[in-house]
């Protein structure tokens, strides 16, 4: 009977001392840097030394040893509640500032008793030993009374935090308190029950020994708690327990080896599997951290979309009423100015029509710089969309010529445009993008022109193999240009070495506007020059079939 | 010269004082009657009481803007076909788009037109 109960205390409190200690790593290895982590191995560490010097101590033993084993169960006692307190002062947190009287105060004083529990100030010698040769009695000294207040000031201070803390929490919060408070009482009922009531009232210190068995049920809900807390995946948790229970069953193995090869064998295994378990936990850990951490950037990268999309939203908004508001005052000035030259107010002087046709020239500048500013805002945000419609290109070009007639004879240039016959088909596209397109080349060709004549020529080209297409082509007898201008000429804010020359009005963006809606319309649009002073000829060619 | 009776009638709807004045000047000077509003609401009911031969719109206003105008003349029975062009400078896709799906014959932008050409643009659409 003695002989099996014998074994039944080693191995019972083997395993729970192996549990407490395997618990402790993979709370700590889960969160190395937490302090609730840090605390946890720390209170695991010295519950395991306890325990340890709680068995040793109850156990047959010379008489020195036999007092040193229960002078060091009242130390780790000491640093045990101590710990127990801080892990219910930090718990669930990551990183706590200590205060200066809990670094400079509290710690001296947990050294200060601790090492006066090793002294003869609380144990001087041992009174009594059992007829088996264990201790029964010992010498109470008033030291005793210094390491009793401690101790149960820690442990009343940690339950009074623990249970301020519930109060506080809200209901989701309160679940891992309750998991440690369950934990906490299940250990201390068996405590009282074995270790005082069986002792005291039925004179039965068999179960003393237990103590790290009584242990257990506290680290282990406070290990859930932490787990819990932290809200780990699943995978991570399944992992954790898997490894666990591999270790314990490994190291049953180790205890219950009765040949010196097998023990061998066994521990090389246990210690494998926790090695391997840990990394194992590690590597699943990194993963769903990863994972997470993919998630949140996703969740990051969704929110900053909707924050550029609101911007860009509120950029156009801006871009039109910015440009609504410039076109109102300039609308007005074309518009007097206008009917001021048509002689709405009375006859004009030839002296004044020239200064205002200048001034009307300077506004419609204005106009189409407007115009063409509102036109790269959408094109570069994307928003520029076609509107298709039945449409005869050379009454486009008919009418931009009406539009430009005048000014082009007030520089002495004539405009010709050569209708060819059965021309008159209507292709689908966008009337006004074309027509903006047709009306820059035109007005570029004056702008660029010195003298001579802009001709504006419009054929089909029907060729087999290829698609039917129409080629706009508008011919001046102008500056012309080098290849290297030419190369440049459809880009953003670029002009021509002849434009910087001969004339400066305009920002560039008409071409490339132009560009973009003729590229829009699945055409072609470019220019070609023989070189300098033998003008220029700017081509566009729109597919038939839209 | 045409009598008053055979004279067409155009509302021009324009919250700018020095537009509405150039417009006003322009069509009449052009043989047309002008009778202006500044706001949706008084667009409204000058259409219910002038019935005119056409109405030049413009979008953003001073209270009620041109959408509701289109929106509200849609159900007016009396002046659903009386043809709009609207007239603007604010130039947005889906207000443009909004403004022909509501029976907008076109959608000028103002800057881009003299008065006079205004007008012509006006009289192709009513002769």
């Amino acid at each position: 009977m003695n002989f099996t109960l014998q074994n039944f205390d080693l191995f019972s409190v083997g395993i729970a001392i192996a549990a407490i200690g395997i618990l402790g790593f993979i709370i700590f290895s889960n969160d190395r840097k937490s302090i609730t982590n840090q605390t946890f191995l720390l209170f695991a560490l010295v519950a395991i030394f306890w325990n340890a010097a709680n068995y040793i101590s109850s156990q047959s033993l010379p008489y020195q040893i036999a007092l040193w084993s229960v002078r060091s169960v009242l130390f780790f006692a000491v640093w045990y509640t101590f710990l127990l307190f801080q892990l219910f002062y930090v718990f669930p947190k990551g990183i706590v500032s200590f205060s200066r009287l809990y670094k400079f105060v509290l710690i001296p004083i947990v050294s200060f008793v601790s090492f006066l529990t090793l002294t003869p100030f609380v144990f001087s010698h041992i009174t009594k030993l059992s007829p088996e040769g264990a201790v029964e009695q010992l010498a109470n000294e008033p030291g005793i009374l210094t390491f009793g207040s401690v101790v149960f000031a820690f442990i009343g201070a940690g339950v009074f935090v623990l249970f301020q803390k519930i109060r506080k929490a809200t209901l989701e919060e309160k679940i891992p308190y309750r998991l440690i408070l369950i934990g906490a009482a299940i250990t201390f009922v068996l405590h009282l029950t074995f270790n005082f009531l069986f002792p005291a009232l039925l004179n039965d210190s068999r179960f003393i020994p237990f103590g790290a068995v009584f242990t257990f049920p506290f680290v282990g809900f406070t290990a859930y708690a932490i787990i819990k807390h932290r809200l780990l995946n699943i995978k991570v948790i399944a992992t954790e327990i898997l490894t666990f229970v591999l270790a314990i069953v490994t190291l049953l193995e180790v205890i219950l080896s009765n040949e010196l090869g097998i023990l061998i064998f066994r521990i090389s295994v246990f210690l494998l599997v926790l090695s391997f378990g840990i990394l194992l936990i590690r590597s699943v850990r990194k993963e769903v951290e990863q994972r997470e951490q993919l998630e949140s950037l996703t969740q990051k990268l969704e929110v900053a979309n909707e924050e550029l999309k609101r911007l860009d939203k509120a950029k156009s908004e801006f871009v039109s009423i910015a440009s609504h508001q410039l076109r109102t005052p300039l609308t007005a000035a074309k518009g007097y100015i206008s009917l001021v030259l048509e002689g709405t107010y009375g006859a004009l002087t030839e002296k004044l029509k020239k200064p205002l046709r200048n001034v009307y020239y300077s506004n419609e500048r204005l106009v189409h710089l407007v115009n063409d500013l509102l036109s790269l805002s959408r094109i570069e945000s994307g928003k520029m969309k076609l509107e298709h419609a039945p449409t005869n290109v050379g009454e486009i070009i008919k009418s931009v010529i009406e539009e430009l007639q005048i000014k082009a004879e007030e520089r002495g240039l004539k405009l010709a445009f050569k209708k060819p016959a059965g021309s008159s088909s209507q292709i689908l596209l966008d009337k006004e993008k074309i027509r903006n397109v047709v009306l820059n080349l035109i007005d570029n060709a004056i702008r660029y022109t010195k003298k001579g004549s802009i001709t504006i020529n419009i054929k089909e080209q029907r060729e087999k193999s290829k698609e039917t297409t129409i080629l706009i082509s508008v011919a001046d007898t102008g500056e012309g240009m080098t290849k290297e201008e030419i190369a440049k000429l459809f880009e953003s804010f670029s002009r021509g070495q002849a434009g910087t020359k001969l004339s400066t009005e305009g920002a560039g963006l008409g071409l490339y506007i132009a560009r973009q809606f003729v590229e829009m319309h699945k055409g072609k649009i470019w220019a070609e020059s023989e070189g300098k002073g033998k003008g220029s000829t700017f081509f566009v060619e729109l597919p038939l079939k839209q | 010269m045409a009598t008053n009776s055979q004279k067409k009638k155009i509302l021009i709807v324009e919250d700018e004082e020095l537009l509405s004045q150039m417009y006003r000047d322009t069509f009449e000077a052009n043989g047309f009657v002008v009778v202006t509003a500044s706001s949706g609401q008084e667009a409204l009911q000058l259409a219910k009481k002038e019935k005119p031969d056409f109405i030049l719109l413009d979008i953003l206003l001073a209270g009620e803007n041109g959408i509701y105008f289109l929106e509200q003349r849609k159900l007016l029975k009396s002046i659903a076909t009386i043809p709009v062009i609207a007239f603007s400078n604010f130039d947005d896709p889906n207000v443009r788009k909004s403004a022909l799906a509501l029976g907008a014959q076109d959608y000028l932008i103002k800057t881009n037109y003299t008065p006079q050409e205004v007008v012509s643009k006006v009289q192709t659409y009513i002769l």
